[in-house]
This record gives C-alpha cells, sequence and structure tokens, in this order.
C-alpha cells in the first residue's frame, strides 16, 4: 500500500503591503527558508481585511489564514492596523465559538525590515495548523441547545400596560401630534406588529407576552413622518443604535417605552416620551451572565463546530433574521451582493454558517439583545447565543461597553485606543 | 376504498424492507423541527408529528442542486448532470403534500419538460398519511379542493385505525410498492375520520384583476419584514435562481437554488433597473401569481393547496385566508 500522503495545510495570508509584504520579500531575498504552503494576498493595509475575507478562505478550502500588518503606531494610514486589531480579537472569538480552533486564525505584525520575523511567524503558523489537521465540517444534530432557564415574563400582568397603551395612543393620533402608531394587534394565530393611523385603528392595540418582534425595524421606512413606536428596553437600546448611526431622527420620533418586571429594566425616562409600566429604578449598566454562551465555550472545538453546524444546517437562508433586525438595514447584504458575489446563492452549510457569522459579526458591539432575529426564525435557530457571544466579548475587550444605553458613545468597533493590546488576536 | 391492513409492525418491517431499494424519504424530528428527510429505517418515522414544518419540495426541487458539475481531466473536461437513479418513497406525504405535487407537475413535466424533477417525480411513489390528527392552525385545503382524507394525488393512502393502518392502493405504482407489505383483511375495523375545516370564499379571476391596485397590498407591505419563510417553507413555490460556482478543487458546479419573490433583488435586472421595486408589489405578485395568473394558465389550478405553514410560519402573520377574504369580499 502506498503511504498515504502527509497533510500539508493550506494557509492563506493577508500582508500588508507597505511592511509584512516588503518584510516577505525581505525573506524571500535574503534566502530566508520558510514553509511553501503560504499563499499571500497582498492587500493595501491590515485594516482592509474584512472579517469576511477570513472566513471565506476557512469555508472556501484554507486550513489556517494568517494576516500580517504593520507595527502598532508605524501604520502607512496611519491607524487601519488599529481598526484590525479590535475587529480581529471580536471575530477570532466568534470564530472559536463557532468551533474553529484558535491556531487557524492569527493577526500578527511584521515590518519591512523584518524577514527573518515573517519567516518564523509563517513557521510557527504553519506548523501548528499542521498538527491541527484539515478543517472539517462535520455535523451533529444530538447536541442539543444549551437553553438558560426561561426568564420570568416581561410583565406580569400586560391587560393594563395595554389598557394605558391604547389611552395614550388614541390621544396622540387624535391630538394630530403623530401620524402613525406602531404598535401590535391581535391577529390570526399571534399578535402582529399594527400601524394605527385612526383612533379606531388604536383601539386594536394589543400588548402582552407574544408581543414578537422589535418594532424600531419599521422606522426607516417611515422616514421624515411622525410616528409613535413601542418599545421594549432592548428595543429602545436598538433605537439608540440606530439614532447614534443617523439612521432616524430623534424629532421624527414619539417614544412610548414600557417598563417591564423582569429583564434588564428600562433606559432611564428621559430617554423616552413617554414610558408605561414600572418606572425604572435603577439602570443596571452590566451585561446579564449568559449561562448558555458558556456552557459552548466549556466544549472542545469540535463539539461546538458539530453543534452549528446542525444549526445551520437547519437554516432555509430566508434571511428573516436579518430582515426582522433594526441594526441590518443595509440597502444591499453582502449575502447578496452580485458583484463582487462573496456568498454563492448555494443554501448549503457552509454558506449559511458564512452568512450567520458575518452577520454575529457586523452586529458587534451593535446587536442589544432584542432577540427579534430569533422570534422571526422559522427554523428555531439560537442566532441569540452568536449575538451574545459577540456581546459579551466586546464587553470584555473593550471596557465594559453596554450597547444602546449612551446614543453618544461612539461604537466600539469605530474608535480604538493606540495603547491596547489584545492577546486574542492570536499574536505574542 | 381501503380495504387491507397493516399492523404497526407490519408496516415497520416493510419500511424496513424498503429501505434496501429505495430512497425512503419521511418525516422526522430534527432539532426544533419537523422534516422530510431521508430515513435509515422505520423506527426514525415521525408518525405522529403533524403537519411536517417544511413541505416535501427538497425532495423534487431541491433548495441548491448542481445540474452541471464540470470536472478539468487530462483530455478536457467532463460534464456531469446527477439524476436520481435510485427509486424514491415519500412517507407520510399529507393529501396536500400530494396535491402541491401534482400542481408543481402541471409546470415542471409541460414543454420544455425540466428533466431533474421529472426524473425524481418518475421514481418517487408517494406513500400518504390521512390527517386523522387534523386540522393545524392555518389549514384551509378544502379551499383549494383538497382534502384531509383526499386519495387523488398519491399512490398508496394510509389512514389510521386500532393497531395499525387502513392500506388504499390508489395507483398501480402504489401496487407494485404494497407488493412487498404483509397486507390484512381491513375486516371490521373502521379507520379514524378526518376533521374537515369549511372551505373559504374565493375570488373568481376577475375579482382578482379588481384588485390590482388596491391600497390592500400597501397596508399589508407595511408590516410585511420582506423575508423568504412564506415561498421556502410553501409546497408548491417554486421560483429558482441559476449561478455557477468554483469549488476549492477546481470544479465549476452550475447551481440551481431556491429564489423567492419576496426578496427585494429577485427582480432586479440588468443596467440597475427593478420592475417591482416596493414590497407591496412583491406581495401583489406573490398572492396574484397563486391565486390569478396560474390558474388562468393551468385549467383554473391555483398555486396553493392550503397547507397553512406560511400562516403559521410567517413571523408578522400575513395570513392568505386574511388574502382570500379580502379580495372575494371586494368581488362580491
Amino acid at each position: 500500500m502506498p503511504e498515504p500522503r502527509p497533510f500539508e495545510p493550506r494557509i492563506v495570508g493577508f500582508l500588508c503591503n507597505w511592511c509584512s509584504y516588503a518584510g516577505a520579500d525581505l525573506a524571500g531575498t535574503s534566502r530566508t527558508a520558510y514553509p511553501p504552503n503560504i499563499r499571500i494576498v497582498r492587500v493595501p493595509c491590515s485594516g482592509r481585511v474584512d472579517p469576511l475575507f477570513v472566513a471565506r478562505s476557512l469555508r472556501d478550502g484554507a486550513d489556517g489564514v494568517l494576516v500580517l500588518g504593520c507595527h502598532p503606531g508605524d501604520c502607512h494610514y496611519a491607524d487601519g492596523n488599529y481598526h484590525a486589531r479590535r475587529r480581529f480579537a471580536v471575530m477570532r472569538q466568534l470564530l472559536v465559538f463557532l468551533g474553529i480552533e484558535s491556531e487557524r486564525v492569527r493577526l500578527d505584525w511584521v515590518s519591512a525590515s523584518e524577514g527573518a520575523r515573517f519567516a518564523r511567524v509563517v513557521s510557527e503558523f504553519t506548523e501548528a495548523v499542521r498538527k491541527l489537521g484539515p478543517l472539517t465540517a462535520a455535523v451533529d444534530h444530538t447536541i442539543p441547545v444549551p437553553r438558560a432557564a426561561a426568564p420570568p415574563p416581561f410583565v406580569a400582568d400586560p391587560a393594563p400596560l395595554a389598557a394605558e397603551l391604547r389611552a395614550l395612543a388614541t390621544r396622540l393620533l387624535a391630538e394630530r401630534r403623530v401620524e402613525v402608531v406602531l404598535g401590535w394587534e391581535k391577529g390570526t394565530v399571534r399578535l402582529r406588529p399594527l400601524f394605527a393611523r385612526t383612533p379606531e385603528q388604536a383601539a386594536r392595540l394589543e400588548y402582552d407576552a407574544r408581543a414578537l418582534l422589535n418594532l424600531a425595524v419599521y422606522l426607516r421606512g417611515l422616514a421624515g413622518r411622525k410616528a409613535a413606536v413601542v418599545v421594549r428596553p432592548a428595543d429602545m437600546r436598538a433605537l439608540n443604535v440606530l439614532l447614534h448611526e443617523g439612521q432616524v431622527k430623534r424629532e421624527d420620533l414619539f417614544v412610548i417605552g414600557l417598563g417591564g418586571d423582569a429583564g434588564r429594566g428600562p433606559l432611564p425616562a428621559s430617554a423616552y416620551d413617554a414610558l408605561l409600566g414600572r418606572a425604572p429604578e435603577s439602570i443596571d449598566g452590566g451585561l446579564p451572565p449568559f449561562p448558555a454562551v458558556s456552557e459552548i465555550e466549556s466544549w472542545p472545538a469540535a463539539k461546538r463546530s458539530a453543534f452549528w453546524n446542525a444549526r445551520f444546517e437547519s437554516c432555509l437562508r430566508c434571511y428573516a433574521c436579518r430582515q426582522a433586525c433594526p441594526l441590518c438595514y443595509c440597502t444591499e447584504c453582502l449575502a447578496e451582493q452580485l458583484d463582487p458575489a462573496w456568498q454563492a446563492i448555494a443554501i448549503d452549510t457552509a454558506e449559511k454558517a458564512l452568512f450567520h457569522a458575518l452577520r454575529a459579526f457586523h452586529l458587534a458591539g451593535r446587536c442589544t439583545g432584542c432577540k427579534a432575529c430569533e422570534d422571526a426564525c422559522p427554523a428555531g435557530i439560537p442566532i441569540g447565543l452568536l449575538n451574545q457571544k459577540v456581546a459579551k466579548e466586546v464587553a470584555r475587550l473593550f471596557g465594559g461597553y453596554d450597547t444602546g444605553l449612551d446614543p453618544q458613545r461612539p461604537l466600539p468597533l469605530a474608535t480604538f485606543r493606540k495603547d491596547e493590546t489584545f492577546t486574542e488576536c492570536g499574536h505574542e | 376504498m381501503s380495504e387491507s391492513f397493516l399492523t404497526t409492525e407490519s408496516l415497520s418491517a416493510w419500511v424496513d424492507g424498503l429501505r434496501t431499494t429505495h430512497r425512503v424519504v419521511a418525516p422526522v424530528r430534527c432539532g426544533a423541527q419537523v422534516v422530510f428527510r431521508p430515513v435509515e429505517g422505520a423506527a426514525e418515522v415521525a408518525w405522529d408529528a403533524g403537519r411536517a414544518d417544511l413541505s416535501a419540495k427538497e425532495h423534487f426541487l431541491p433548495a441548491t442542486e448542481a445540474i452541471v458539475t464540470w470536472e478539468p481531466t487530462e483530455s478536457g473536461v467532463r460534464a456531469e448532470a446527477p439524476l436520481l437513479r435510485r427509486p424514491q418513497v415519500l412517507l407520510g406525504a399529507r393529501p396536500c403534500d400530494g396535491h402541491a405535487l401534482a400542481v408543481m407537475d402541471r409546470l415542471f413535466l409541460d414543454d420544455p419538460v425540466d428533466v431533474y424533477y421529472a426524473e425524481r417525480r418518475a421514481r418517487t411513489t408517494l406513500v400518504g398519511l390521512t390527517c386523522t390528527d387534523g386540522p393545524w392552525e392555518g389549514c384551509f385545503c378544502t379551499t383549494l379542493g383538497g382534502g384531509p382524507a383526499e386519495r387523488r394525488h398519491l399512490d398508496v393512502l394510509l389512514t389510521r385505525v386500532e393497531d395499525g393502518f387502513a392500506v388504499d392502493v390508489v395507483s398501480a405504482k402504489g401496487r407494485a410498492l404494497v407488493a412487498s407489505a404483509r397486507l390484512e383483511a381491513l375486516g371490521g375495523r373502521t379507520p379514524e375520520r378526518a376533521p374537515c375545516v369549511a372551505a373559504l370564499p374565493v375570488a373568481g379571476p376577475e375579482g382578482w384583476r379588481a384588485r390590482f391596485d388596491d391600497a390592500f397590498w400597501g397596508e399589508l407591505a407595511e408590516r410585511c419584514l420582506g423575508c423568504r419563510t412564506c415561498t421556502y417553507d410553501c409546497p408548491v413555490c417554486h421560483c429558482f435562481d441559476v449561478r455557477d460556482r468554483r469549488l476549492a478543487d477546481g470544479r465549476i458546479e452550475r447551481l440551481r437554488c431556491w429564489d423567492s419573490c419576496q426578496g427585494a433583488l429577485c427582480f432586479a435586472i440588468a443596467g440597475g433597473h427593478n420592475p417591482r421595486p416596493t414590497q407591496a408589489q412583491r406581495l401583489r405578485q406573490r398572492f396574484m401569481h397563486k391565486f390569478l395568473y396560474y390558474p388562468a394558465r393551468e385549467e383554473g389550478e391555483a398555486l396553493c393547496v392550503g397547507c397553512g405553514r406560511c400562516v403559521v410560519q410567517c413571523p408578522v402573520n400575513v395570513d392568505v385566508r386574511e388574502v382570500l377574504g379580502h379580495v372575494a369580499e371586494a368581488a362580491r
């Protein structure tokens, strides 16, 4: 029998043009040996390396992805690598959560004069990936979804709240203070969104624990019209992100907050135009614990991978999660873009996994945990766990950031600090 | 009419036997869902799971199918079109699942014949199950000419009786398949009754045409999220897109994948034009296609079998029954 061919990992390297690519050149001209497994893609800056490139490479057959840029402080564009560093730290943690071993992805710094260092980094990385073997795509439907204990209902007795809501909405419409009130009404199988434009329609407003989704998703479509919207705490935080990103104007809105008996409390009363239900006692700024996320983190990588592949196999690629998300507002989603086509039209596990990874990453520091995506998903995929994992990492890495609480504070992936370092990037 | 009987054990033995010669597809519990999947044996089949969350469409018009694969070889390029060669059995199909295939047959088996669909259809035997456990939320098959015990579009129809199933052999294909089953005489056993839902009024073509510019579509679209859930869980929605992709090993696949009229880019054409730029137009297209355009071309057959999946799975409760009601009322 012939000897089985030893595994030769395929490594994709994204190298910054100004430092690392020149460093690779120097290694070459100095005749410094390094493993030939790496295929180099020259990019203008490590800041150009969209996490999409990394995820796409892994899905397309790369066994490892190495991103090399200028040392912090040396960026040709002043701060591209600072941005790359933040992004990479979050994305790598997300990929690990999805079951990709951390050794397969690394961001490191190589200057134009560091030919020997380039060779060493590539050798180390290649050997680490070689030890892991090829990236596999096992699927295991038998691993149960870890579920946190069901939280108590947001409002113990919703009937008085619904009555208050109807009274307020009727008044707002009768006094012509708003054109439309966005709330929920009784549907044929569940509560559903209602756009009430007359006091008669306002009388149909309902509220109870089956009021799903996040009504802030409709606000961009109503731009320029005076609208009242009913929001729970997580919905309000998402609305704050929309305000922060300039997607809606505060003066167009009459925000009706709902205070609940459970979960994270509402924002300060000043965030709302009216606050119904429980008044805020204290603002809990911290992130809640995510026990289900911790459980998945404790699994070995192969189990995490098989678990998530089973979840993504059930995905229909119907985009209900994206469409229900107030913060997924791109007019042309990466998943559907034609030129360049980052994703194939295939409704297969690899493309679906890529979509979910990218969506979770695009919501880093933005998702407020409203769970509209999970409400909308017809396949029951625990999408919220991906967002919770990212939120947890963002809070841990960037100093307890609490999304949507303060509309003035810069979004964590749109800013950086020069003096920060993250071992999560995989470098020394 | 049923005159034969299979004990639950004989049914399992029969299904296990079929596995050796057929690809057996049946409703199975998978995570939070009930879906039609190939099974390894009778033990996996979820006979008691009710209406599957997804239709059996996947096994006739797969969500993703490489209709041609090109492989570079030393002598040139080899092209391969993967057709289903192994005979297939669809177990536990409900009468509406059978009806749905009959509806799609009109399109896919008409000239020019879709060879991929035709091959699967020709090699598949449908073993249905009467909806004695229904109706489920959203069911309205009687409105579209179906019924919970409708045998017409199936090859074999099973109906629950005490200790097993009454077997109604509908077609010659069905007769060939049950040849390997240990059938007994039904005797005095009475099949369970299948509860019926009252049929809803449906407007005629004139009624639908008159509603083309109705403000109703805009109102409905206001809450519609523009996702694809309704079209992908639908047993008869059949839009697809075709594009090529290169695989890491150098092969090239021509993919045919489900597409949806509810996607904002579905109708986009060269030059940046989009003839249906609003969600209201896209929603109207979905319903007009189902109840006006398709019936006009297919002898009155609607592109809907009343399975109710879209009714329960739409995240914002866009309910086709309400649409039918609105148009019928306006037509009156």
